[in-house]
């Protein structure tokens, strides 16, 4: 169960937040350069992810199998915590070519994220502060 | 007063097995991963939006707003549960009542989950109304469900609502009071390009 639910809130919050990214526009993010395949991904990740965890009946006790309220809220946020992780890493890596294209900005905190890669953003940085 | 949370009760209740379709319905959002899990995918989504840093910034403060509130609205349920135990209604009434949830333990006043469903939607209300109002939505459904399913009488949810809804508004002041605290994590956050 403990598995089941953290597999299904990763796995939802990875859909939402390429939603997130084409909506806001932030290229950086995004997995897909055609910004309809990231609304296809969302609604998959997620239609598939509510429909796999609540294939079965879910309402157990903490005491017979089920988690209560800390453990909900510890897995909730260690899968939303690797599913952001693991977009500015996937991101980053897909679109490592196409954010090196992209002038120098001096943009901070998203907003960089519309024309750059998470960790080309980084590097940009920590050359400025140098 | 109580009488007419029981009859209001037993009025909601009694709509629980005539059909399955909506049984179904009522146990999936009444349950505590459905509607829990998209609440905060709204959150993660206004963590995002705006058209600008100053709009982003308010949804973002909203969200603090919504996860301090919770917070405090889990803390204020748990001093009531240590003063105040409340049968649930299927405790109260064995045999009266249509109970299509698993048996929770803690007591029936305040619901847990119309604190924490109300502090997340006031929360996030006072940064983005169009968000608030959705979340406002979940929380009266899975509020509306809990008392379909059995495990709370209305009087429950409507207390538990209360207080998350004064546990948001508390949450705001005391962000506000800690200023600037919190901008120093915002602003720490955007130069780490994740805000």
């Amino acid at each position: 169960m403990r598995g089941e639910y953290f597999l299904f809130v990763f796995s939802v919050s990875l859909g939402v937040l390429q939603l997130v990214a084409a909506w806001v526009r932030l290229d950086g993010l995004s997995f897909f350069r055609r910004r309809y395949l990231n609304y296809i991904f969302a609604a998959a990740m997620v239609g598939i992810s509510y429909w796999w965890f609540f294939r079965v009946d879910r309402n157990i006790p903490d005491t017979a199998g089920g988690l209560s309220g800390p453990l909900l809220f510890s897995f909730l946020l260690a899968a939303l915590a690797l599913a952001i992780f693991l977009t500015l890493i996937i991101s980053s890596a897909i679109n490592a070519r196409w954010g090196k294209s992209n002038p120098e900005d001096a943009k901070e905190g998203f907003e960089a994220l519309r024309s750059t890669t998470y960790f080309q953003a980084i590097k940009k940085g920590l050359r400025r502060n140098r | 007063m109580v009488s007419l949370d029981e009859r209001l009760f037993f009025l909601i209740n009694g709509l629980a097995g005539r059909s399955e379709a909506v049984d179904g319905f009522m146990k999936l959002v009444g349950g505590e991963y459905f509607i829990p899990v998209a609440i905060v995918m709204v959150l993660l989504t206004m963590w995002f939006l705006g058209k600008d840093i100053q709009s982003r910034e308010k949804n973002q403060r909203a969200v603090w707003y919504a996860l301090v509130g919770v917070g405090f609205a889990c803390a204020i349920v748990a001093i009531f549960n240590c003063f105040y135990d409340r049968l649930r209604p299927f405790e109260a009434y064995p045999g009266d009542v249509t109970l299509l949830f698993y048996q929770p333990t803690d007591p029936s006043f305040p619901a847990n989950v119309a604190a924490v469903g109300f502090a997340f939607a006031m929360g996030a209300w006072f940064g983005n109304r169009k968000a608030g109002y959705v979340l406002f939505l979940f929380a009266i459904l899975w509020s509306f469900a809990r008392v379909y399913v059995g495990v709370h009488y209305p009087l429950d949810v409507l207390g538990g609502g209360a207080i998350g809804i004064l546990a948001s508004l508390a949450a705001r002041g005391f962000l506000r009071l800690i200023e600037p605290l919190p901008t120093w994590i915002l602003k720490g956050l955007r130069k780490l390009y994740l805000a």
